[in-house]
């Protein structure tokens, strides 16, 4: 009753290659690192494989499906989950299709209470595969989607810190207003992490930080304390 | 599907089957496309007199870029477009005035310099600006723009279906306008290419234009080099008149009545021909095979 491992990809959806077109190798290196950490998920075989992302707070399904982003492709199966928890749902199909999966919804103005809240009642719900899905800020340069803030910079170092060293306390310690206001879509889901990850993280590693767009994507992996290594 | 019926703006009628040019002059330093040309009144003249001279019906002034960047405040909008305004009212009587501002106080105070219709690329996002419109008998463009604060970008931006979303929202501004007082003759819809959309869903609404043709609110497109010529096409700003182009015809040949454009001359052409496509305009010069 724990979890076993998790993963930290972005919820960006031009790394779907059919979304971005002519331009689908251009990002082949963030590809590549994210196929690498959800590929490493997978492999731990846990009981349960969890996909969080920003939402309305609860247990959500359905599969991807990119119609409302104008392209009329679709996962198999019933259902069309919002934008982010879809990006989990492409990423499983794309390493693991037949691998059961479950979809955890949080509220992207959760505070970080009811974020961690939400990773330990799902790490007590047996052993767990975390895929958390969000991005840093969308507002690290002029062309960025949100513009340029001068704070999106050290609060994306904040959340690369914590996610190279595995330091939750970090990740809990993000700031939910600011977050709001600095574009930032991930810091529910990484807080969801954290209390997952309560128990301790043994190993960490930082595959990807870096915003090529403006906006700030990290691809990390998590194996906690005592969990069996992939 | 609702007949089209002239619209009347200023001192001009513009029927069905007549498409008009609405000549971009941006009274801004750093316009995505311009980057400063007319920033300074006497360079604006004189583009003015050249784009009417090229076959504009409409003149749209703006003092405020549509992108995000350096915060410009009503009062210095207003600096940036009032003297333009009463300087082309004043050499070009009959040119229609367009002010593209999200603001109801600047819709105020160009109307009384002699605009005759606010371009509300905001969609709305101040409601006092129909209002302004209604107060002072001058039209108003109602735009799709997704909701989004003005001056900001696109982040992920989702529809069910886009052009049902575009269709409700600039028909319920529509119908919102005339209630206010303003004239139905006066009222037209835009969809706002780019505004609140990705490539794909500005390319879909262009290619379902006709559906918020059929609403019989005159529909005008904002096309001009814009993002999504870019990515369709993968070229900068300056490489972007030929996309341009070809999706103004489209746009015409569905119906589109006024086109909001940078290149006026080859705009005009473009939708002269379509109209003659269309069976709406005559030749300008009928002698091949008929000597």
């Amino acid at each position: 009753m724990t979890l076993v491992a998790a993963a930290v990809v972005p919820a960006a959806p031009l790394l779907v290659p059919e979304l971005a077109g002519g331009s689908a190798d251009v990002d082949a290196e963030l590809r590549a690192c994210a196929r690498e950490a959800v590929t490493s998920l997978v492999a731990t075989g846990a009981d349960l494989l969890v996909v969080a992302a920003d939402d309305r707070t609860g247990p959500r399904s359905g599969t991807w499906d990119w119609a409302p982003l104008g392209v009329g492709r679709r996962g198999a199966g019933e259902g069309r989950l919002p934008l982010a928890l879809a990006m989990g749902a492409w990423w499983l199909d794309e390493v693991a299709p037949d691998r059961p999966r479950a979809f955890l919804g949080v509220d992207a103005g959760a505070d970080a209470r009811v974020c961690r809240e939400l990773g330990v009642t799902a790490a007590g719900q047996g052993d767990l595969a975390l895929l958390a899905v969000g991005d840093g800020s969308a507002r690290r340069s002029e062309k960025a989607p949100g513009y340029y803030d001068p704070r999106a910079e050290p609060y994306d170092d904040q959340v690369e810190r914590a996610l190279r060293s595995g330091d939750t306390r970090q990740l809990l310690e993000l700031d939910a207003p600011l977050a709001a206001e600095l574009l930032v879509q991930g810091r529910a889901p990484w807080q969801v992490l954290a209390g997952a990850a309560g128990g301790g993280v043994g190993s960490a590693q930082l595959l990807y930080a870096a915003a090529p767009y403006g906006v700030c994507y990290f691809v990390a992996t998590w194996q906690p304390t005592g969990a069996p290594r992939a | 599907v609702t007949a089209q019926s002239p619209l009347r703006l200023g001192r001009r009628v513009f029927v069905p089957g007549e498409p008009v040019v609405m000549a971009i002059v941006n009274r801004t330093p750093d316009s995505f496309f311009d980057r400063g040309r007319t920033y300074g009144l006497d360079a604006a003249l004189d583009r003015v007199d050249q784009v009417v001279e090229e076959g504009a019906g409409i003149i749209d002034i703006g003092g405020v870029k549509a992108a995000p960047g350096e915060e410009v405040g009503p009062a210095e909008e207003v600096r940036r477009v009032v003297d333009l305004v009463e300087g082309v009212r004043e050499r070009h009587p009959d040119v229609v005035i367009s002010v593209d501002t999200y603001r109801a106080a600047v819709g105020d105070v160009v109307c009384r310099a002699g605009a005759d219709l606010l371009n509300d690329a905001w969609g709305g996002w101040e409601p006092e600006l129909a209002e302004v419109a209604a107060r002072h008998d001058v039209g108003i463009v109602c735009t799709h723009a997704g909701r989004l604060p003005p001056r900001t970008r696109p982040h992920r931006v989702t529809y069910d279906d886009v052009v049902a979303d575009v269709v409700s929202t600039v028909a319920g501004l529509a119908d919102r306008a005339v209630s206010l007082g303003v004239r139905r003759d006066a009222v037209l819809i835009d969809p706002g290419h780019d505004f609140g959309k990705n490539s794909r869903h500005s390319i879909e609404v262009t290619r379902r234009l006709g559906e918020l043709v059929d609403t019989g609110w005159p529909v005008l497109v904002a096309l001009s080099r814009k993002d999504f010529v870019g990515e369709v096409l993968d070229l900068g700003t300056d490489e972007r008149l030929e996309g341009t182009l070809a999706a103004t015809a489209v746009s015409a040949f569905l119906g589109a009545r006024v086109f909001r454009a940078h290149d006026v001359a080859a705009t005009s052409r473009v939708v002269r021909m379509v109209a003659a496509v269309r069976g709406e305009a005559d030749l300008a010069v009928g002698r091949r095979g008929l000597a």
